[in-house]
């Protein structure tokens, strides 16, 4: 008989040690104690007063959450915790300081907007709390375990909220949809997960790639698991021909919770796309190169196709992230490159599109939440109609983010696609670059589609109520979308600085 | 790199093909008589004959939910208390930390109605 605990574990735990893990995830601890606290003010407080004091305390959490990133990046020592289960390197900073921005602004878009619909507001602050922190375990996750956690914190979170608009049949049916897609991407993520551990032994990332390396011939147990997290992540990320819920699920939820997802979970599967596959499989870069560019074409292709025909703005702006996710792909593709440099340029203009896709994208949506009234959301294209006589600013704002996603210069989206196109070219997937260019002029017809209702005339010409903090948000968004335009150069730099340097040694 | 995917891009190809095939040679050979009762959605089935959409009461399911959810973060504690001893002071403090978000959870479903029956 084997005697149990043959070998002694160290189990010793120093409190220097702890508090130098902690502090390398300080960002995320920030928000988590943030979460507890709003939970207790939300008990705590009277009804009437729960849903301003819950997004007060939201909003304190994130600005800590983002000046702590901000903090670590400029003045931390940034590396591996927890034995390696999770880091505080500028990767996971950059997207913690992403995650924390967008949660600013869905708390400045929403705040009113669920005043005006009468809907519970504490807990939809403390939910969308409870999806930043799961991004942001997912960005800064470097074991495959602490990735799924974070995957699953966010996903639950998110079903719930979309379905928030309890009376509404669509948006019962966009939170039973998100969770039973949903479920299944989680599984196959989870069942890719459990065959790269079975064919390396460790769930560790920086671990695998090591075993990889070692091994010379390709065990064909990895690139089942490959396969089958490329097809989670597809799901996650709504890439064709895994896409199929995206249209449905954005139209049902509420608009703020559309437009945080559609940015959100965007940028933390990316993230954890390029941490596993870029950081964990470079050495099988040939294989899922190949899967992500049938993915990246199908998206553009079908993404844009199906965008022409649509009618809702939800809809529309659901398709059109469709074929945004085939864009960045072409990024990640160029991430997994041998080529130092083309890898480097690859993961950095991933980064930049991601962040100014945020700004572009949720301002979009957020000028849609100011049209719903307390009925229900107003996303028809018709619904736009007269919206510069009714509020010329955001008239003009939406301009921006229309032509911005469009990919006209001088805002930032055309920087983000020459970018991305760019890598594509240098990694020599010019095939894949020539698809992405002939879609980009026919996403073109369906963006200013949206413009044609927003610049004509119509019989309603009351003023449009519009609260200052949303007003705010979509401001700075479309602010930034021309500022960053005019000098990209400054998020670049924070982009190339991002993309880890333990993905360039061997 | 592409070229080794080639077979796959073939055997793709055979599939769609022979699905293809089958389906058309049986639309186009097979005959065709509808009926009502075939065209029901359960043929030679149970007829339904109340709307699926019915009303239940959810009570039960957000007891048991609520008590599958402190079961398994319960189970958390056996591997604790296996090891109590070697994790030493910060072992503790850390499950007291548990223990603090499990309270809150708990005080969250109380005072949100979450226990009660009627």
């Amino acid at each position: 008989m084997m005697p149990l605990a043959a070998t002694a574990v160290d189990l010793t735990y120093s409190w220097s040690q702890a508090l130098a893990d902690l502090s390398q995830i300080a960002p995320i601890a920030t928000l988590t104690l943030f979460l507890l606290f709003a939970i207790v003010v939300d008990l705590a407080l009277p009804k009437s007063r729960r849903g301003d004091a819950v997004a007060m305390v939201a909003a304190v959490g994130y600005v800590l959450s983002l000046a702590t990133a901000f903090y670590r990046w400029n003045y931390g020592d940034n590396g591996p915790a927890y034995q390696g289960y999770a880091t505080g390197d500028k990767f996971s900073l950059f997207f913690e300081m992403l995650f924390a921005v967008l949660g600013i602004l869905t708390l400045a878009v929403s705040h009113s907007y669920l005043k005006r619909r009468r809907f519970v507001a504490g807990e939809f602050h403390v939910l969308i709390l409870a999806a930043v922190i799961g991004m942001m375990v997912l960005a800064s996750a470097t074991s495959l375990v602490t990735a799924f956690l974070g995957l699953e914190l966010l996903s639950i979170s998110l079903y719930i909220v979309c379905g928030y608009a309890r009376g509404e049949t669509k948006s019962q049916e966009s939170a039973a949809k998100y969770l039973l897609v949903g479920g299944f991407a989680s599984a196959f993520v989870l069942y890719g997960m459990a065959l790269v551990y079975g064919g390396t032994g460790t769930t560790l990332i920086p671990d695998i790639a090591k075993t990889l390396q070692a091994s010379s011939s390709s065990n064909p147990l990895i690139l089942l698991g490959i396969v089958l997290m490329g097809v989670g992540f597809a799901f996650k990320i709504s890439a064709a021909p895994f896409h199929m819920w995206t249209p449905d699920v954005y139209q049902g939820a509420p608009i703020p919770v559309t437009a945080f997802m559609s940015v959100g979970t965007k940028a933390a599967g990316f993230a954890m796309v390029i941490r596993i596959f870029a950081g964990g499989l470079p050495h099988l870069a040939p294989e899922w190169q190949v899967l992500l560019a049938f993915v990246a074409a199908t998206s553009m292709i079908v993404g844009n196709l199906m965008a022409i025909v649509q009618s809702s703005l939800k809809r529309l702006l659901a398709y059109s992230g469709v074929a945004q996710a085939g864009y960045v792909l072409i990024g990640v593709i160029a991430g997994g490159q041998a080529d130092p440099a083309v890898r480097a340029a690859g993961l950095a203009s991933v980064l930049f599109y991601l962040f100014v896709y945020m700004f572009m994208n949720f301002g979009a949506f957020a000028v849609v939440t100011a049209l719903a009234g307390p009925e229900g959301d107003r996303d028809r294209l018709s619904d736009l109609e007269g919206l510069y006589r009714r509020s010329p600013l955001m008239a003009i704002l939406m301009t921006v983010f229309m032509l911005s996603l469009a990919g006209f210069p001088p805002f930032v989206g055309f920087f983000g696609k020459l970018f991305l196109f760019t890598a594509g070219v240098s990694a020599g997937y010019t095939w894949l670059v020539v698809v992405a260019v002939v879609m980009s002029v026919v996403s073109v017809y369906y963006y200013v589609r949206v413009l044609i209702p927003v610049w004509s005339s119509s019989v309603r010409t009351d003023k449009l109520e519009w609260s200052v903090s949303s007003t705010m948000a979509i401001v700075l968004s479309g602010a930034l979308s021309l500022v960053l335009g005019l000098y990209p150069t400054t998020v670049l730099i924070a982009s190339t600085l991002g993309v880890p340097i333990s993905f360039f040694g061997p | 790199m592409l070229e080794s995917y080639v077979p796959l891009l073939i055997f793709v190809l055979i599939v769609l093909g022979l699905i293809g095939a089958l389906v058309t040679l049986s639309f186009v050979l097979g005959p065709n008589k509808p009926h009502k009762s075939k065209l029901a959605p359960y043929e030679s089935g149970i007829v339904t004959d109340t709307p699926a959409h019915k009303r239940l009461s959810v009570r039960f399911y957000l007891t048991a939910m609520l008590f599958i959810i402190f079961d398994v973060e319960s189970v958390f504690f056996y591997p604790w208390a296996v090891i109590m001893r070697q994790l030493k002071w910060f072992g503790l403090i850390e499950m007291f930390v548990f223990m603090g978000i499990l309270l809150i959870a708990l005080a969250h479903i109380w005072r949100k109605g979450g226990l009660d029956w009627d």
